[in-house]
């Protein structure tokens, strides 16, 4: 899981390469974080190649996740965390995903012969 | 990286409240008794992990009458706790 710091440093060297609005960097990030975490925890063996790519393409910033042993994990169907009510209610897990779809313009997943993989689309 | 450390009835919290401070922050907040103010004025980040940790420790505090109210969070992270339905939880200014 020490590979997040790696993933960091990654998306600053892009940002500035491409000289992105580092107000996207928070979304970057969290993006990353949460579907590369879920990749690990999903992973069978546990140390699979997990693969993590950045895009910048017609005014879009493409995020993506790709895990080559997996599970079929659609993001897309998790389910809806409680959002509101008593705290009790409230569910310490499983706020992630659902973060994303809030901070992000279009989210995709991909599986075909145990690889699978999650595309996320910001718009600049 | 995180830091965490306490003020008097205040937790300061800088850096990055990711997944891979998770463990710390959550032995830090274990041990966080009573009520107390939690300045966010020094913090970047924060991630699913991090809030997972924050409400864990308010549903442990709110048992006992305690509780924890988040200040000085920057736009980023005030608009996570938003989606999250967590403002009011947190009694967010």
């Amino acid at each position: 899981m020490g590979s997040l710091e790696g993933i960091s440093l990654f998306v600053r060297e892009f940002f500035d390469r491409e000289q992105i609005d580092s107000e996207l960097l928070f979304t970057a990030d969290f993006v990353l974080e949460e579907f590369f975490t879920n990749c690990v925890k999903h992973n069978p063996k546990g140390a699979g190649e997990i693969q993590v790519g950045l895009l910048l393409e017609d005014n879009e910033l493409i995020l993506s996740v790709a895990d080559f042993d997996t599970d079929f994990h659609d993001p897309r169907q998790a389910k809806r965390p409680v959002l509101d009510g008593p705290l009790e209610d409230r569910q310490v897990g499983g706020l992630g995903i659902y973060l994303v779809s809030r901070m992000v313009d279009q989210l995709e997943y991909d599986y075909l012969d145990r690889q699978g993989r999650i595309t996320v689309v910001k718009k600049l | 990286m995180l830091y965490l450390w306490t003020e008097g009835e205040r937790v300061v919290v800088r850096g990055r409240f990711d997944h891979l401070q998770g463990p710390f922050a959550e032995q830090f907040f274990d041990g966080v008794e009573d009520s107390r103010v939690v300045d966010f004025k020094e913090l970047e980040y924060i991630s699913s992990a991090g809030i997972g940790v924050l409400l864990k420790t308010q549903k442990r505090l709110r048992l006992s009458g305690g509780a924890l109210k988040i200040v000085n969070p920057n736009h980023h992270i005030r608009d996570v706790f938003r989606y999250a339905g967590l403002i009011e939880v947190f009694q967010m200014d």
